[in-house]
């Protein structure tokens, strides 16, 4: 039998290759004219409802527990944020959690003090993962999450294989190449923009950007990873309040993910949202620059 | 409780947090080998405790590697 941690890790690089494969093959056709509009029309749905699968639910939700919801609307996120290949939600939470008490200190599990690469990915093949339990305790009782923990690999294969191909039969006609440009487009190369876009909160907004908050870390505001990763580029913010459940604070730092927040709140399907900090809050821990 | 209950329930546990189907976390494997840590391992204690609703040493995980072999320490058949 194959230890765990290095079938976990094949199985971890096969996914990540076969995005990158895909994402490749992705960019020849659109420069070969092969792709257009109508593969960016089905990939922008799929990539919005699996990020926010991990950006609301993973991140905001679990992590940081800063809105609440019940278990339909928990289990309903949470398995869009499966599918966007980044583990389980109590793994991905206890690594999260503990980017946090240890932010861009040795023990950090991606901070990019180790290298833009450490950071963005490698990281996932080096750390002894931290233990869930000293992590994540609160959440091993909670129904949702162990539902799809359970799920875990087969909801990333739904999501990157089964439904895509499924779509392009419909979207682009059913043969067997309206399939193949299904999964292509609303699998893999989905499956890719997901990887880079919450990596890059990890390695490039603790890189480039603004710092507009005393922190104790290297976090920054950065406008291109947030339009990327629907709001979480707005970093600093979120090292500087980490459980607010808006991570822009001003209406230029536009937070895709903070507006469905508030969409759902609307509705009813979320409660108790962290607001964004009053200006007083705010202004304590400005930097004095940008005072 | 019996003690397949409460294997069954450890079972799901595990199979929660590592992100796999209950049949992939065996009763007869060692939590080592399942990618438990050690430290994991002493914690997890702590939820048997409080699902047995009575002190359990902290060190049964060492002494019983298996889920199956903890379980039936715990509550002899």
């Amino acid at each position: 039998m194959m230890p765990p941690r290095k079938k976990r890790d094949l199985i971890a690089a096969a996914t990540i290759a076969a995005a990158q494969l895909g994402l490749a093959a992705g960019i020849y056709q659109l420069c070969a004219g092969k792709a257009g509009a109508r593969e960016l029309l089905l990939l922008l749905p799929a990539y919005v409802l699996t990020t926010l699968g991990v950006t609301m639910g993973y991140h905001r939700m679990l992590a940081h527990r800063s809105f609440r919801a019940g278990a339909g609307v928990r289990r309903v996120i949470l398995a869009f944020g499966a599918m966007a290949g980044m583990g389980p939600p109590i793994m991905w939470v206890t690594n999260h959690r503990r980017h946090h008490a240890r932010s861009d200190q040795p023990d950090d599990p991606h901070s990019p003090r180790g290298g833009f690469w450490h950071a963005h990915v490698l990281w996932l093949f080096r750390d002894e993962p931290a233990s869930p339990l000293a992590h994540a305790r609160d959440l091993l009782r909670d129904e949702p999450v162990a539902w799809v923990g359970r799920r875990y690999h087969r909801l990333v294969l739904a999501g990157a294989l089964l439904v895509p191909a499924l779509l392009g039969l419909a979207w682009f006609g059913a043969t067997p190449a309206g399939a193949l440009q299904g999964v292509l487009w609303a699998g893999l190369v989905r499956l890719a923009l997901n990887q880079h876009a919450i990596w890059s909160s990890g390695s490039l907004a603790h890189m480039l950007g603004r710092q507009e908050f005393k922190t104790a870390d290297d976090s920054r505001n950065n406008a291109l990873v947030a339009v990327l990763a629907l709001g979480e580029g707005w970093h600093n913010n979120h090292h500087a309040f980490p459980d607010c459940a808006f991570h822009g604070f001003t209406p230029r730092q536009v937070d895709v993910t903070g507006l469905a927040i508030a969409a759902l709140e609307k509705c009813g399907l979320v409660s108790e949202t962290r607001p964004v900090p009053g200006m007083t809050q705010q202004s304590e821990r400005r930097l004095a620059t940008h005072g | 409780m019996g003690n397949q209950q409460l294997s069954l329930w450890l079972r799901e546990l595990l199979a929660g947090i590592l992100g796999l189907p209950v049949a992939d976390v065996p009763d007869d494997v060692s939590l080592d080998a399942l990618g438990i840590d050690s430290l994991t391992a002493v914690s997890l204690t702590d939820e048997v405790q409080k699902v047995l609703g009575r002190p359990v040493d902290a060190s049964l995980f060492l002494e019983h590697s298996t889920i199956r072999a903890a379980a039936q320490h715990l509550i002899p058949a």
